[in-house]
This record gives C-alpha cells, structure tokens and sequence, in this order.
C-alpha cells in the first residue's frame, strides 16, 4: 500500500466518508485539492466552515436556511393556507424549481420506516400539528415518495391531519410526463391505474 | 456469466452510490439473496418500481463477482391493498422483518417463502390482520424449530389438553400448569381461550379460514404479548419494527407526549 504523508492521507481520509466515495475517487479528489491554489484551497475550505457555522434549520418549515425563518416562510406573496409536507429539503427543491406551487412548506426530515426504528417523534410531525392548530391552512399536500415508507408516513399524517378537521391530498403518482406506457415499469403503471381520474 | 431465473419477494433495499440499490430477496429456489439493481433509483428506471419492499416479482439475476445483478424482472404481485392500509404495511413489514431476521443468506426455504407469500395474501383479505400475522409467526417458529410449547407444561411435561394451563413462560418456552406457574419468575397470562386461539393459528393452514379467524380483545392482547416475549428470549437481535406495531395496536400510534418540543 503506498504511504501518503500524513496531511494528505487525512484529507484522502476526510473524502472517503463522503457519500458515493470509495478510495479511488478520494485519492483523485484529494490530488485535485493538492494541486490548488492556496486562495483556492482558502476558498474551499471556507466554504464547508461557513457552511457548517451559518446554516440551520427554519424554525418554522424546517429547511435549511442561514436565518431564522427562512426566505420562504417569510415570503407574504405566498399562499398562506396552503403547506406542501416533504421528507427532505431536496425535495422542497425540486418542487420549488417547478415554480407551480405557491404555498409554504413543512419539512419533515425523513420518513416513517418501522425497520429502521425512525418513528413519529424523530420527524417534525409534532411541530406539524402545532403549525396547523396555530394556523389557518385550507389544504396540505403530502409529497411523500411513492415506496412503503413514503406511503406509510403519508397515511399517518392524514389520519392525524384530517382529525384537525383540513383538506388533505397526496400528490399523483404515475406515467412519467414524455414517457411511453410500452416502456414504463410496471409499479408505475399499476398505480397510474389506481390513480386514473374522471374524464 | 451465469444466469438464472427465481420468484422472488423484496424484503428491504438500501441506496448504492449514486444510482444503484442493494435489494434484499428472499427466493423461493435459492433462499434469502442480496442482487444489485443497477440504475434502480432513478425514476426513468423499469427496476426503480419493481424493487420497492413487498414487491413479487419473476426475477432474472446474473452471477457477480461479490453480489449477484438483478438483470430483469416482472412485477408478479404488488400488494396494492396492503400499501394502502396504514396497520397492514406495519404488519406486512414485521413479518419481512422477523424473516430476514430469523434467515441465513442462500438457506433454500420453499415453505418460509410460501407462508410469508401466503400471509401478505391473507392480511390483504383478513377479517382479523393480527390473527393472520400470529399465525405467520407461530408457523414459521415452528418452521425452524421454536415453536412454543402449547399441548404440555412446558417446565414439567404435564399434559394440557385444550390450552388448559394457568400461564405462560417466555423462558421455558410455552404453557405452564398450576405449580409451574406459580414457581416460575417470568408467568405472563395466558387464558385457556387465548391459549386454544393459538394452537389453532398454529395449525391452520388454509388461507380462505385464517381470514375469516376472529379473535376478542383478550386474546388478542394476551397473544401478542406471549408471542412477542417468546421471539425476544429467543431472538438475539431486535425486531425493529415491533415497537411501531406494538404501539399501532394500542391507539393510533400517538407521537409521545413529552419526546421533542
Ligand atoms: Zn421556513
Ligand atoms: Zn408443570
């Protein structure tokens, strides 16, 4: 095995607990870092330290955010009575970049998963219902992803939230938009079905 | 590379680097296999649906250096009334759970597959869903050789006919006569009636009458407990999802009152 000096196979350490990264790839991204410029290792360095000191959590939907409340919660042209629940904040991301939904969020920060032993009072289900007491909301639409835990945490919170007397939706699943039903898996096309709606 | 063909059910995955998942299968032919999905955690995928827990599919793998592939597979069955039901998934996954627990990698168990295969039919249906899952229990202890002991005592060997014991120790391992129960520590209730309940799910084994088995309240509480103290003396590790489904079965699973702000 080849001996890095000791600097270097600490980084070479540091990159292989990344997610996805095995030793190859954190010997490759460690040489990279070595053949920075100081002010560009700086740079990067910074950039973890800061992030790691300034970003929180939201006290109100529980993103990440570098405030209080975040810009979101903050934001009065947004529809008030209407809250998006989602596991993780990548996936307030990826509904925030479809620019349709004009509500607020809640973020959970995971799912139900009985195998796991992550239950209720690891998520912010509890916080959840308080906002909801608190607040007037009209509608919550849960996007959970469609798999048994996603599920299991979409039917628990409609139990919960419909006894605080609100509208409670999932979002659809099914065909994916540009797809072809020859090509599309089955999981998918069985619950397209159960989800067909009125024409 | 070799390939070959199984009926498989998915028991749990885990995420692989970036793309890929790690699918546990408990097959009917081979036993209980981990396979890579390659690609199965895009959404564009024709494996990301068909390798989700409690999924039956037609599977084809393809022997690998470390893990076997999952090359190709058809959705058999996927158990849409059991996804829909808040009590059934818990159920369905603590089944899974205790399986893949109780199972060693490449053990062939064409009757383990076959009852599990034939409780996530009967929960779908059941009358009574704790009934078909302590059925599952029961068979498949006594599938590997720890089933409790319900027809003598089980400290002295005392017939019981009909359940008729005066409790039941997780520790012996079964029912207990009068003297017996009062001299061992560990004696949880266990009413003749609970007790008769079940050496009847332990025995049952057409799927159209365990649907149909009723149980009252008594018996359903005092099953559970039993069952559940009798799998933790002999289990050396945890069921996780015991504690949510022992908690559903009391209420609706309440978030408790002081954990959190
Ligand atoms: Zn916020
Ligand atoms: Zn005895």
């Amino acid at each position: 095995m080849v001996q890095y000096a000791r600097p270097l196979a600490r980084l070479v350490g540091e990159f292989e607990k990344l997610p996805g990264i095995g030793p190859k790839s954190a010997q490759r991204l460690a040489f990279y870092v070595l053949r920075l410029s100081e002010e560009e290792g700086q740079a990067l360095a910074d950039a973890i330290v800061e992030v790691k000191r300034r970003i929180g959590y939201c006290r109100v939907c529980f993103n990440f955010t570098d405030q209080e409340v975040c810009d979101i919660c903050r934001d009065t042209r947004r529809d008030a009575g209407l809250l998006c629940v989602v596991a993780d904040p990548r996936d307030l991301v990826a509904m925030e970049k479809t620019g349709e939904f004009k509500g607020l969020y809640h973020v959970l920060g995971g799912v139900l998963a009985p195998m796991e032993g992550i239950g209720p009072d690891q998520l912010k289900i509890r916080e959840l219902l308080a906002r909801l007491r608190e607040n007037d909301m009209r509608e919550v639409v849960i996007a959970t992803n469609p798999n048994v835990e996603g599920d299991a945490t979409a039917m628990y919170l409609a139990t919960h939230l419909k006894n605080l007397g609100v509208r409670v939706t999932r979002i659809a699943h099914g065909v994916p938009v540009g797809g072809d039903l020859d090509y599309a898996d089955q999981a998918t096309l069985i619950q397209a079905l159960d989800g067909r709606r009125e024409m | 590379m070799a390939v070959y063909k199984t009926n498989a059910l998915v028991l749990r995955r885990i995420p692989l680097g970036e793309k890929d998942k790690i699918v546990t299968l408990f097959t009917r032919e081979y036993g209980k296999l981990n396979a890579v999905a390659k690609g199965a955690r895009r959404t564009t995928s024709r494996l990301a649906g068909a390798t989700e827990p409690l999924m039956l599919l037609r599977a084809l793998l393809a022997e690998g250096m470390n893990l076997d592939i999952l090359t190709q597979c058809e959705i058999r069955e996927s158990f849409s009334h059991l996804r829909s039901d808040f009590g059934l998934i818990l159920r369905a996954t603590y089944a899974c759970e205790l399986l893949d627990k109780l199972t060693v990698e490449r053990d062939p168990s064409p009757e383990a597959f076959d009852l599990l295969l034939s409780t996530l039919y009967v929960l779908q249906r059941a009358v009574e869903p704790d009934a078909a899952l302590h059925a599952f229990e029961l068979q498949f202890l006594a599938q590997i050789g720890y089933e409790p002991r319900l027809d003598a005592c089980a400290r002295c060997g005392k017939d019981l006919a009909d359940g008729e014991g005066a409790g039941f120790s997780a520790s012996r391992g079964g029912l207990l006569c009068g003297p017996c129960a009062d001299a061992t520590d560990d004696t949880l209730n266990l009413s003749p009636a609970a007790a008769r309940m079940m050496i009847r799910l332990l025995n049952e084994e057409d799927a159209k009458a365990l649907a149909r088995i009723e149980m009252t309240p008594t018996e359903r509480e005092e099953i559970a407990r039993v069952l559940r103290a009798h799998l933790r003396f002999r289990l050396e590790r945890d069921v996780k999802s015991t504690e949510f489904l022992d908690a559903h079965r009391l209420g609706a699973m309440n978030l408790t009152p002081d954990a959190g702000t």
